[in-house]
């Protein structure tokens, strides 16, 4: 390792020391290794700049936060959450099975764990209390859930690391469907466990006929996910389009069919998506220099040489990789995990001959438990701040729903089947 | 969130200034959302693809977080890590934002230079189908600099009058 690469760790460890923004600390430390290393400070930009125009599927990501906040401001979350409610309010701990079904619904509309706890969560929490759940309960049930969201298509984050390892968005949002539909399942079978122990209530069944309302009345918003993957494997849009157009099709649904959103409540909007764009795109930006600094070094190299040494079994490695993300996800940002060790780890899984749709979804969900894993997981600050619970009492009541998600992650890298199943009857040959 | 130095807002031209980034931000991403949708209408309903829509796209969308960037410095939106931080006491807070805004400040101010160099570099270059120059498309990223300078300046400029508060104090 290099003199410029530790100055490069040194002004990233302060980074997070001194709480300078992480866009900004990846620019600096990549600065820093550049001027230490002797080489132009010309590359800063061509970097950054070349690593934007090269990478088009990138502008998917401020598309589909777009389109989240549209969806998040309208009353699309509203009508979600009583359809959920009519079809499984009725089980005991009706409530807390919606918050999970409702999270699998804006899943096919969002790909961000943080909008679905921000939106939809934040209304599943106050039903849940309402009816006499314990906050730390309800909140802890929301993080969970909404890690479903960037499993199941769209994803940003699949979108992140498709364009850091030039795999195919699209095979990576089928290879999702799967696995968070499995893990939908898992925390609501938990959940229907804890219901029964702790004697959650249960709500009358809705009847058909209002079900059917209900699901009328969702039916458009309902419709996100259609338009949006059928159009990506009918070759119709390639991911970036599909956001934009998924984003075109929620703003009809706001302003024309639902009429629940002004021209003021869309500037601030605009207003919104156009921070949450930047922060997202700067650890981008920055990510593009320090790859830069991690090729340069040799160091994917260094770690397959480590690694190798131990063992050269492909799931064994998988394993070995999947503790080291949940280590660093309880303590580091998703995005700039994603950032900085996915291209570091991905040769060293595809020369142990895991396929990287597998490992890519592996991964992401990986992450996800990162969000809601104590004592950095940002849904809990999230949920925490936004209903007003203490922290403690979200983590106390979490610890299941992580034991949960990590039997998912177990199993779905044991059986790779489980994600690549549907990639392959969409013509995936790996 | 934790609070920073209380900043004066009374200033009329800080706030023209906020407002231009505000408004140029919600432009450039409003621009990037209509080329790629105009990308999509073209090619399907029109049958007659656009060329340069990837390149404006992919222009403005640089500008969106060059420019927005600023936005989340006004409002602290930023994505940080504070766990440490918030052990801190007081003081240490105050050193500890002294100290972070001084290692955006100098490595964002060395970078400037370099980065007009890669501009003069970009400049012949046209994006794909237009006449529009590689220096337009990225001079977003001198404007992050510069903007980002001046931000985290105002902010360091807010902690070393109360540090330069706090010692005439101490001697008075």
């Amino acid at each position: 390792m290099s003199f410029a690469f530790m100055a490069l760790i040194v002004i990233f460890v302060a980074a997070f020391v001194l709480r300078i923004p992480i866009g900004y600390g990846l620019i600096s430390a990549g600065i820093v290794y550049l001027l230490v290393a002797g080489e132009s400070l010309s590359s800063v930009g061509q970097l950054m700049m070349g690593g934007f125009n090269s990478k088009f599927v990138l502008l998917a990501v401020p598309l589909f936060i777009f389109a989240a906040q549209i969806m998040n401001s309208s009353t699309v979350t509203e009508r979600i959450f009583t359809f959920a409610f009519g079809l499984v309010g009725r089980f005991r701990g009706g409530l807390a099975q919606v918050n999970v079904v409702n999270s699998v619904i804006f899943s096919g509309m969002s790909g961000s764990a943080v909008a679905d706890t921000g939106g939809l969560g934040v209304m599943s929490v106050k039903a849940m209390t309402d009816k006499g759940y314990e906050k730390g309960f309800s909140c802890a049930v929301t993080a969970a859930s909404s890690t479903v969201g960037p499993i199941i298509p769209p994803s940003i984050p699949m979108v992140i690391y498709a364009s850091l390892t030039g795999t195919s968005v699209g095979l990576l949002f089928a290879g999702g469907i799967v696995p968070g539909v499995l893990l939908a399942l898992m925390l609501m079978a938990l959940i229907s466990l804890l219901a029964r122990r702790r004697d959650f209530p249960r709500d009358p069944w809705i009847g058909f006929t209002l079900l059917l309302t209900r699901f009328l009345r969702a039916g458009p918003a309902l419709l996100v996910p259609v338009i949006l993957l059928g159009g990506i494997y009918a070759g119709v849009f390639t991911p970036t389009e599909a956001a934009a157009v998924a984003a075109s099709y929620a703003l009809i649904l706001a302003f024309v069919v639902y009429r629940s959103i002004s021209i003021s409540e869309f500037v601030s909007l605009l207003r919104l998506v156009g921070k949450q764009i930047s922060a997202v795109s700067l650890m981008i930006g920055g990510a593009f220099i320090i790859n830069y600094a991690v090729a340069v070094e040799g160091i994917p190299r260094a770690v397959a040489d480590a690694l190798l040494s131990i063992t050269d079994d492909g799931l064994m490695l998988l394993l070995i990789i999947n503790l080291l993300f949940l280590v660093m996800g309880m303590f580091l940002d998703t995005i700039v995990l994603l950032l900085i060790m996915v291209p570091i780890t991905f040769p060293i899984m595809v020369a142990a001959g895991v396929d990287p749709i597998h490992f890519g979804v592996v991964i992401v969900l990986n992450m996800m438990i990162g969000l809601s894993t104590p004592p950095f997981g940002v849904n809990l600050f999230i949920i925490s701040q936004m209903t007003k619970t203490p922290l403690r009492n979200v983590i106390r009541e979490i610890w299941p729903f992580i034991g949960t998600m990590l039997l998912t992650l177990v199993i779905l890298i044991l059986v790779p089947d489980l994600v690549l199943w549907f990639p392959r009857l969409i013509g995936y040959a790996g | 969130m934790t609070n920073i130095p209380a900043l004066s807002h009374s200033n009329r031209r800080i706030g023209l200034i906020e407002r231009i980034e505000e408004s140029v931000t919600i432009g450039f991403f409003l621009i990037t959302f209509t080329v790629v949708l105009l990308g999509v209408v073209s090619r399907y309903v029109f049958n007659d693809p656009i060329v340069w829509t990837i390149g404006v796209a992919t222009a403005s969308y640089i500008w969106v977080l060059s420019v927005g960037a600023g936005l989340s410095n006004r409002d602290d939106d930023h994505i940080q890590f504070d766990l440490i931080y918030d052990y801190f006491s007081t003081n240490g807070k105050l050193w500890a934002r002294i100290l972070g805004n001084l290692l955006i400040i100098v490595p964002f101010a060395l970078a400037i230079p370099g980065t007009l160099t890669f501009l003069e570099f970009v400049a012949p270059d046209r994006i794909g189908g237009t006449s529009i120059s590689f220096y337009w498309a990225y001079a977003g990223m001198l404007v992050l600099l510069i903007a980002t300078i001046l931000h985290r300046g105002r902010l360091l400029w807010a902690d070393l009058k109360t540090v330069l508060s706090q010692t005439l104090s101490r001697v008075a």
